[in-house]
């Protein structure tokens, strides 16, 4: 009960933002991603100057990312001049949607059919959000637990049901993982030993077998 | 004599159980993964790509090769069944899969696709096994050339490819920028590292194949809430002579209309599925029955796909350039293994060239086989839970990452292309170019460089110096011309009054 009033607490928050934005139409994917995309090619551009565009009668290591930063610029630019001049074109009819998605509507679907909801833009700033939390959360606790709460994090507030049955199938399968990748030599990030516990513990199951 | 003497030894070396066994692990992987919800060959095989770092080359080779073409058909599978195609290619099939499985038609809507996806990769393979001759006229050609083919190729998939031409080119470009990360290859000098110890050996194309392309179907399906639930009937997985007999043309045209269409570098699946729909919907006796579960609407398109995914492999391994994401990762997994896919792997390493061949046949074989017997098989597998499907693919995806180097770095790298996916997919970015230049980069950059030097710094002189140069960077101007005016003309069509 907890856990599903703080992802409805969540998405109320998020909605919110989301209605926000839409008042604002300069915030805009389009213009957001090109102003970040031309600020990036610029700082690369002035850094593979810096590295040199000719070295005597040979191209210099700055020379073709100079080349490619400088490409990059002028069509984020003409991306970005494009986004703008929409904000004064009148909207667009929408277009027809693809086979896959023109589907049924939530929770009344028949056999054999896909349901999507609505625009759910509020989810991907929750996606986005949500996994700035991976670096710290590894570094802290392993790569396992952080999968654990990330991936539950993610069922919890996005799927919003079955969030038990969601528990339970993502701990075992990371814990399967978890093992596979003990057996399999590959060391990951785990503090709590956790690939080698469930080796110990199948050993001891087994006798030895595993 | 050469080509039949070298596809001989080809088969004598995958017909072993090792590579047999590679061959079968590869296309149940691949079925596996394409029936995942939305997930196509491209995702499938970006996933699996760390499995090539385990094996040898040839054993990783077959296998991808495997996974490809198991994908393609899993991809077919929820196409037919539950109207979620893996990529757009198999968007058509929906049309009259899903309406012959909602006719109970299920089995035959997948038997037919897999005889024609058959059929159609085993021409396309002969034509395969011819067209590598002309890997002995690209032997002879040097960086300025090289240079000039991969750009063509690049501007290929990027302008004809998808509808924004500005926004191909930003994702080009940053696939690009992404292979510059690391030490220089010449002097050994830090480019792009922000004084990063770990990103000094690069950012491992591997890692982000799997963050932009399976990462990002994995959040964005999150995103939009997908649920599956496949509760229907498949019916009889099989199909009369008369079912054969009426998908023969839809067969054959799809063959060859794959098959050339899969020879131009760029030339999206989609709209070779599409043209197949329409010719067949042209050439039908009753082209009525088309949109309500016509046979010859699934026949023509999976056979064109097949097809055209058998000759994707001529520019690839003639020239060494991919004309497809799929490829494109199919790349990634010639280089991780050390081979460099063109002209030179015929002459340095034949008898790896020709198993390879050798082994895209036995992978369509298989799959073949493997097709009908198992649909019912992989049919239950879409009565798991989608939480659980995507919940194991995103923890094999992170430990994969984790794998290439040992390093969270390359985690947190995948983490962060699995949300720029996101975000282009959002924007409508094609990723196609992002993971075509991340493979090609490098190349182009080497070719770049040396054919500067070749010219002594004169950068007129390695644009036009060659005929060969002057013949492609002409056609280019020509293509961009030509789709100049297409964007013109269709800008004029669509703001004049609709009446259909």
């Amino acid at each position: 009960m907890v856990i599903d009033r703080m992802a409805a607490l969540v998405e109320g928050w998020l909605t919110a933002a989301d209605a926000w934005r839409r008042r604002h139409p300069w915030l805009n994917g389009d213009i957001i991603a090109s102003t970040l995309v031309l600020v990036l090619s610029v700082y690369f551009f002035a850094d593979s100057v810096r590295l040199g565009l000719s070295n005597g009668q040979q191209a210099a290591p700055g020379t073709f990312p100079a080349l490619i930063s400088a490409g990059i610029a002028i069509c984020s630019a003409i991306w970005l001049i494009g986004a703008l001049l929409k904000l004064r074109a009148p909207d667009e009819p929408d277009a027809a949607p693809s086979p896959a998605v023109a589907q049924a509507e939530d929770g009344d679907n028949g056999a054999g059919d896909t349901v999507l909801s609505e625009s759910a833009n509020w989810r991907v700033v929750f996606l986005l959000a949500w996994s700035a939390l991976l670096l710290p959360l590894t570094e802290t606790i392993g790569m396992v637990p952080m999968l654990f709460v990330y991936l539950l994090g993610l069922f919890v507030v996005i799927a919003r049901s079955a969030i038990w049955k969601s528990a339970l199938v993502i701990g075992v399968v990371l814990l399967v993982f978890a093992w596979g990748a003990y057996e399999g030599r590959i060391y990951m990030p785990d503090p709590f030993r956790l690939g080698r516990a469930i080796h110990n513990l199948l050993s001891s199951l087994t006798g030895g077998a595993i | 004599m050469d080509i039949l003497a070298g596809l001989a030894g080809g088969f004598s070396l995958v017909l072993t159980p090792e590579p047999l066994m590679y061959a079968l692990i590869g296309c149940v992987l691949g079925m596996l993964t394409g029936v995942i919800p939305g997930f196509g060959p491209s995702a499938a095989t970006a996933m699996l790509l760390p499995l090539a770092f385990f094996l040898g080359p040839v054993p990783s080779i077959i296998m991808m090769a495997a996974i490809y073409y198991g994908s393609m058909y899993g991809g077919t599978i929820t196409s037919v069944l539950i109207n979620v195609p893996g990529e757009v290619a198999s968007v058509v099939t929906c049309i009259d899969g899903y309406e012959m499985t909602k006719q109970g038609q299920a089995g035959k809507a997948l038997a037919i696709s897999a005889i024609g996806s058959f059929i159609g990769g085993s021409v396309a393979f002969v034509g395969l096994v011819f067209a590598t001759s002309f890997s002995q006229f690209a032997v002879g050609l040097g960086p300025r050339e090289l240079f000039a083919i991969t750009i063509f190729a690049l501007a290929l998939i990027v302008g004809l490819a998808d509808k924004s031409l500005v926004k191909g080119l930003v994702g080009a470009g940053v696939g690009l920028f992404i292979g510059f990360v690391g030490l220089d290859p010449l002097t050994a000098q830090g480019r792009f590292t922000f004084g990063n110890p770990n990103l000094a050996d690069g950012i491992d194309f591997i890692v982000v194949a799997i963050g932009v392309i399976g990462l990002a179907e994995i959040l964005d399906s999150l995103a939009m809430r997908t649920v599956i639930d496949f509760s229907g009937n498949v019916g009889k997985v099989r199909v009369s002579w008369r079912d054969l007999k009426d998908s023969a043309g839809a067969i054959t045209r799809g063959t060859g209309l794959g098959f050339f269409m899969g020879l131009l570098p760029g030339s999206p699946a989609a709209a070779a599925t599409f043209t197949s729909y329409m010719l067949e919907k042209r050439f039908a006796k009753h082209p009525e029955t088309f949109g309500k579960g016509a046979i010859q609407g699934v026949a023509g398109p999976e056979t064109t796909n097949n097809a055209l995914g058998m000759s994707n492999y001529i520019p690839l391994l003639a020239l060494g350039i991919p004309s497809s994401t799929t490829m494109a990762i199919l790349l990634g997994a010639f280089t991780i293994n050390g081979l460099q896919p063109g002209p030179l792997l015929f002459v340095k390493s034949p008898d790896i060239a020709w198993t390879i061949i050798a082994s895209l046949f036995v992978a369509n074989v298989m799959l073949f086989i493997m097709a009908m017997p198992l649909v019912r098989v992989w049919t239950a597998f879409l009565k798991i839970p989608t939480l659980a499907l995507y919940c194991a693919t995103m923890g094999f995806m992170t430990i994969g990452a984790f794998s290439v180097r040992n390093n969270m770095i390359d985690v947190l790298i995948m983490w962060i292309a699995g949300l720029v996916g996101l975000a282009m997919k959002r924007l409508d970015v094609p990723t196609a170019p992002l993971a075509l230049t991340l493979v090609l980069g490098p190349i182009l950059e080497q070719n770049f460089r040396r054919a500067v030097a070749i010219e002594q710094g004169d950068y007129f002189r390695l644009l036009f110096s060659s005929t060969v140069c002057q013949v492609i960077y002409g056609t280019l101007c020509v293509l961009l011309l030509i789709k100049l005016w297409s964007v013109f003309t269709g800008r004029k069509r669509s703001s004049a009054p609709v009446t259909q």
